[in-house]
Order: C-alpha cells, then structure tokens, then sequence
C-alpha cells in the first residue's frame, strides 16, 4: 500500500512539473546544441534562478561551478561574473533589458514573458563566435 | 407512522420523486450548463474589451493625440512610449492580465507598448514578440479584424483577444488583451461546487428513497403481519379494533357474512377443506367490493364486510349480487371433493343511526342471527322496526346494566336420588320497572363490549350473593371466550377469590355455541384454575352444537347438561333414547354428573330416571323464578301432585 501511495506521488509530481520545467529544458537544450554543436561534453555554468533546476531534466552536458571552464553561460546578471569569464565566453541572460543594455557581451537571452517562452540571439555576437544558426532560427536573432 | 398513514404522504413522495428526477436531469445537464454559462461570460468579457478598445483609441486620438505613423513617431518620441504604458496599465486588473499592442515589420511580431506593471512582464517599445499559437496572429493580421481565441499553452491565461487599432497607419497594429483564468476559474469552481451539491442532493434523494422503500417494505411487511389474516389474506380482527372511532358510520353499510355448516365441511372433510372454502369464499367476496371497502375475518368462518356508502346505491342489490356470486358455484377442493356452498348474511344498512362501530356491527350481527334463525341461506337486513319491538337499543341496555337492573331467575335442578332440588341455573333478566327482557333481546348487543364484562361481573357478584345466603348450588352461563378476555377473567378471578368458602357451590356453565379453537389452551388452564379454586364446571347442551368428546379430555367437566333438542324426543325416538342411554353411561363411567334439560312432563322425568340420570331440569320441574324459594315449592308441589 505504503509503494503504491509512493509511486502515485512520484508520478504526481513528475507530471506536475512536466509541462512548464520540460519546456524550459528542451528549449535550454535548443539554446545549447545550437550555439556548441561541433562540440562533445560541453561545460554550462548557471547561475540563474530561472535555470537552477535544468540540470536535473538535462544531463547531456557537463555542468560545472567554475566559469571559466565553461563553454556558455546562463546568468541573471552580469554583475556576479569575473571579467576573465565575460570576455570570450557565450553568455546567455534571462531578462531582455540586460540583453539590450549589453549587446558587445551577451550572445542571447532567453526569458519567458506573458506567459510565452522567448529566445533572442545576439547576431554581431553570433558571428564573433562564428556561429550561424539554421535558416529557421533567423527570426530569433536580432 | 402506520401503512395507511404512509399512503397520507404519497403527494409527499411524489413531490420528492419529482424532485429526484430534476436533480437528476440537472446533474446529467450540469457539464452544458458550466458550457454556457462560460459561454456567456467570454462573450460578456468580450464586449467589454471591445468597448474598452473603442475607449483606448478615443483616448490615443483625443488625449493623447498621436499620429497615424505611430511607429515611426515613438521612434524619434521615446518619451511618449512611458504615456502609452501608462494608459494601458489604466485597463489592467484581476482579470485583464495583459494589455499591450503589437505591430507586425518584415520580420515578425514587435511590441508597441505594454501597461504591464512588473518589469520582467514588460515588453519595450521594438521588442521582439514570438507569439504561441502563432497561427492564429497571422490570421488575425492578414484579416486585420478582431481574433478572439483559448489559450491552451500557457498556464493562467484563458482568453487571448486581438483589436486591430484602426487609427495608426503605418504599420499594422493590434491591441491585445489576455484574459487571466481567475474570473474563468472562479466561475468554474462554483459551478463545480454546485455540482458537488447536486452530487451530495442526489446522494440525499438516492438514500432517502432507499429509506423509504426500506420503511415502506417493513411497514407493508409489519401491516401484513398485523392485520393480514395469513389464509384468507384479508384483513383480520386485529384490524377491526384499529378502525374504532375512525370509521365515519355516516358513509358505511356494514354486513356480517357466514359460511352455513362450516363445522360440518370440518367435521366431514377435515380442517384443511374448511380452510380451502374460508379462502375461496374471501376471494369470491373481494372480487365484487372495491379498493376501499373493507373485508375483515371476524371470526372462524365469518366475515365482516363493511362498504363504503355511495349516495343513491341499491345496497340491497349489491348484497343479493355478492350473496348469489359467492355461493353460485361449488367449490373444488384440492381434494377433489366439490362442496356447495350457503351463506348467512345479516346486514345493517343504516349504521349512521348507531353511536359507536361496535353498536353497528351488533346490528349486522343481530341481522345474521336472525338470519341463520330463518332457515340460513338468506340474507337478513337490521330491521329498525322489528328491533324497537323486541330488541333493547344498546344505550338502553348500558344504562340497565349501569344501574344494576339485572334480576337473576333461578331454575330449579332437581336431583333424582336425593328427591331434592339442588341446584339452580341462573338466568339473566333485565328489569326497567315495566318490563323484564331476556337475555335474546340484549345480550347480542353487548357481546364482547364493556358492558357485556360489567354485565357479566354483577352477574357472578348476584350469584354469590344468593350462594352465600342460600347455601345452594347455582350455575352461571359463561361463552368459552369469556375466559379468553383477559379483563372479563381477572374479574370474575377476584369474585371467586373472595368468595373462596363458597366455590364449592358455583359452576361455571361452558355454552355449547361456540368452538374452542384459537389459543384453547389459554381458555382450558383458566377453568382448570377455577377448579382448583373449588368450582365446578358444566358443559352445556352437550350433545349439540360444537360439543365434543376431546372436552372430556381437556375441560374435565364435572357435570354434562344433556342437549333439550335429545330429551324431547326420548317419548316417541327410540334413537334419541339409546343416544341419552349412551351418554349416561358414559358418563358414569367418567364419573361425571349428568342433567338432562327440557323436562316437561312426568313420563320423560321416568325415562331419564330409568337411564341412571342424576339430575333434571325444565317446566315440569319448574320454570326460572325470581326467588328460590318459590322455585322449590313449585316443583314439589308438581312432584307431589302428579304422584298423587
């Protein structure tokens, strides 16, 4: 009886989560694959409170705490990350008006708003790192 | 609440049922009743935008007053951006979560203004807008007319409007509205609510039909077991004491009904053929009476019918209908016998004259008497008339009796042996200072009555009297079911009791008109208590009637009254004497005492005196007397005479 009632919460709260987490991790997972696609075991670095919980829906990638062995970051701000980290490092933030004020730094934001899921891609920072998205993804990039 | 009363409530229960069935219907509604209700809020919420749209733009122009190139305007006046924001944030509430434009360039969806409030919520003026559902932008901005459509992807939104803005030209521009779920929600959770409540009613109504059908079920059952007679499955007497006092004797004829020589159908086919004839007879009756006419087992093989009154009815007719129907064809017992049948009816058509039920079933009863008294197979109907001639109205003999106008006449039993008379049987009179009545015109009307117990108790009381101041034998008349009433027993127990040095002079007298039958046993321990107080007991007219040879077995008479209808025959009927020669030797041999009845003249007195009959009484010896003495006299007198 005791299983029973254990798997009847798990799978509550595995459907529970499933609809707006998973999104957010397969649309995490997108982000990823389309800005380090030639590369294998590709270090992220969060520090978001928007993407604490991706890796435990994600576990392609190699997490780690250190920015600076990261291939991209995911941050809520700049202001918590060393210099060394910002320059030369694919960052991704998670509000529109830090895309906007630090366009020469940041390679995109993604960020939900209303209630709809919203990815933007930095085009002059795309092409710093020599990325070029599918044709599909164009009306992302700004 | 009886089975009668349940049927007072059946508009109750049909008003419940028909509340049932709309709760029922209700519910299975209930899921296109949230439908339109919802419905109908949308379209409410609808024409609220529309009309908060219309006000917007009216706003924009008038207050506002920005121009048609309004991109390109907000483009060189950043400053107006913060004045658009604010007049959208003016029509964000609770449920108006949203409100924002948007514009479509070459390459998508732009925002405009938002009057969204949170920062991380706000679009800015060029911001880039990935719509879901994204279809149904296009087809809005193709179309440029309003799109309302759900939203099915994003958690607490309901509703996504879209108004084209009409007065900007330059680019296509739409306001849009999303619409939270909380109102939506609100609605929707009581609606549920109510849902639940239809649910708990129905739960309500499905356990309340349960009971009653439980309680219907057991009422029927305990009626059944009440007041159903189990072989005839009409009503028994039990049922008969229930209707006292709730019968309207104004809207009722009542008619007694009696199966002719039933104890004969017994006798010669045995208990089970009667019972087939009790129950065929019932049914032939109940098909010819309506639903609310009553059909009652009054008592071993009669019936009481008691009709309701319908104005201007030939209840003579109807009578004479049942009475030919019922007897019309024999009876096949299961046996294979077939019986033909008679019946005795005595019928009172005029119940609305009698004070009480009781008083009007006397009178039907009173009708059969005679009727069984003309030869049975007939009907006889109460004959006011005839009644005022002989018979004492019920309220004249209660107020005789209550008065103590009973006078006893003793008839001398004269014992051959001894020479003497010894005994006396005590007749009932009643007295009103002009006239006496006999038993015949009174006691058919108290039977089984109240008055009929106090009757019956002064009786006893008078005789002990004379007892005690005589120092004769005297004997009383008792009906076997004076001893089945528990009441008339405990009286007549405490009479015996404290009179306890002068039992040996009392003897109950057992009428012969009635079978013992029904709980016997309750009857015979009861006179054998009276034996064992030192009374006697008499069985009367033995020989006719129900008489029966087990009653030696079981009543243990001390003294046998042959039947007169046997005496008077022993002069001319050589059977009539050797039956009294047989039964005063059998009851010598069971050493029971012997008086033989109807004794009118002195050549029986021989007879009776040749067969070893101890005792005699009838007009020869002497008639009932007020005063024993006189009695006596009488008879010696007449001894003496004829011996002379």
């Amino acid at each position: 009886m005791r299983v029973l009632a254990a798997i009847l919460l798990v799978s509550t709260y595995i459907f529970a989560v499933s609809n707006a987490v998973l999104l957010k991790a397969s649309l995490f997972s997108l982000i990823v694959d389309l800005l380090d696609h030639n590369l294998s075991n590709t270090a992220v670095y969060i520090d978001s409170k928007e993407y604490r919980d991706i890796p435990k829906f994600v576990k392609k990638y190699r997490y780690t705490d250190n920015c600076l062995e990261a291939d991209i970051l995911f941050v809520d701000t700049l202001k918590h990350l060393p210099k060394e980290c910002i320059e030369d490092h694919k960052i991704f933030v998670t509000k529109y008006r830090d895309f906007i004020s630090n366009k020469d730094k940041i390679i995109g934001a993604f960020f939900w708003q209303k209630g709809r899921p919203t990815i933007i891609f930095n085009k002059n920072r795309l092409e710093d790192f020599g990325i070029e998205l599918p044709q599909k993804y164009s009306k992302y990039i700004e | 609440m009886g089975y009668k009363a349940l049927k007072k409530y059946i508009y109750f229960l049909y008003l419940l049922l028909l509340l049932f069935i709309l709760t029922v219907f209700l519910y299975i509604r209930f899921d296109s009743v949230i439908e339109a209700t919802t419905k109908e809020f949308q379209s409410i919420k609808v024409q609220e935008i529309a009309n908060d749209v219309h006000t917007i733009e009216k706003l924009f122009q008038k207050i506002l007053h920005l121009p048609s190139n309004i991109v390109t305007y907000l483009r060189e006046n950043p400053q107006r951006q913060v004045e658009i924001d604010k007049l959208l944030s003016s029509f964000i509430n609770k449920e108006n979560r949203y409100v924002y434009i948007i514009y479509k360039d070459n390459s998508g969806y732009r925002y405009l203004a938002d009057g969204s409030l949170n920062e991380d919520e706000k679009g800015i003026f060029g911001q880039k807008f990935f719509p879901l559902q994204e279809h149904q932008w296009d087809r809005a901005f193709a179309s440029n007319t309003a799109k309302i459509f759900l939203q099915e992807k994003i958690d607490n939104l309901w509703i996504t409007m879209l108004y084209p803005l009409k007065i900007f030209k330059d680019y296509q521009t739409f306001l849009v509205a999303d619409l939270s779920t909380h109102a939506y929600l609100r609605i929707k959770e009581i609606l549920m609510e109510l849902k639940t409540f239809l649910q708990y009613l129905l739960l309500f109504f499905i356990t309340i039909f349960v009971l009653i059908v439980a309680l219907y079920m057991f009422l029927h059952r305990e009626h059944r077991r009440n007041f159903i007679d189990p072989l005839t499955k009409i009503y028994n007497r039990a049922y008969l004491e229930k209707l006292h006092g709730k019968v309207a004797l104004d809207k009722i004829v009542i008619a007694m009904i009696d199966i002719d020589y039933f104890k004969v159908i017994n006798d010669t086919y045995g208990h089970a053929a009667g019972d087939e004839v009790l129950i065929e007879i019932s049914k032939r009756i109940a098909k010819y009476i309506r639903n609310d006419d009553i059909l009652i087992r009054y008592g071993g093989d009669e019936l009481l019918l008691i009709l309701q009154k319908e104005k201007d009815k030939d209840y003579k007719k109807l009578f004479e209908r049942i009475y030919k129907r019922a007897k019309a064809e024999p009876i096949t017992l299961s046996s294979g016998n077939t019986i033909q049948i008679s019946l005795s009816i005595g019928v009172n058509l005029v119940a609305y004259k009698d004070s009480s039920l009781n008083e009007a079933l006397k009178k039907a009863d009173n009708a059969l008497y005679h009727a069984k008294h003309s030869g049975r197979d007939c009907i006889r109907y109460f004959d006011e008339e005839e009644a005022s001639k002989g018979y004492l109205p019920f309220q004249k003999i209660t107020e005789l009796i209550k008065d103590d106008k009973i006078l006893l006449h003793y008839q001398p039993i004269y014992n051959i042996k001894t020479g003497k008379i010894d005994k006396y049987e005590a007749l009932a009179r009643l007295q009103d200072g002009e006239r006496i009545y006999y038993p015949y015109q009174f006691l058919y009307s108290i039977f089984q009555t109240n008055v009929y117990r106090e009757f019956t108790k002064k009786i006893v009381v008078k005789a002990f009297e004379t007892i005690k101041k005589e120092h004769v034998n005297i004997s009383v008349n008792f009906n076997k079911s004076d001893f089945f009433d528990d009441e008339l027993f405990e009286s007549i127990k405490e009479l015996v009791l404290a009179n306890r040095d002068l039992t040996k002079y009392i003897i109950f007298e057992l009428l012969e008109n009635e079978e013992m039958k029904t709980d016997d046993e309750k009857i015979i321990n009861r006179i054998h208590y009276l034996r064992e107080l030192g009374c006697k007991v008499a069985l009367d007219d033995f020989g006719s009637g129900y008489s029966n040879i087990s009653y030696f077995l079981t009543l243990e008479p001390d003294i046998i009254k042959i039947d007169g209808s046997i005496v008077k025959q022993l002069q001319n009927n050589e059977r009539a004497r050797r039956v009294l020669k047989s039964i005063a030797v059998f009851a010598k041999y069971m050493q029971i005492e012997t008086i033989a009845e109807f004794v009118e003249d002195k050549k029986t007195l021989e007879i009776l005196a040749s067969y070893g009959i101890e005792n005699v009484q009838g007009f020869f010896i002497g008639k009932p007397s007020a005063t024993l003495a006189e009695g006596s006299v009488k008879i010696f007198d007449r001894i003496d005479s004829d011996a002379a």
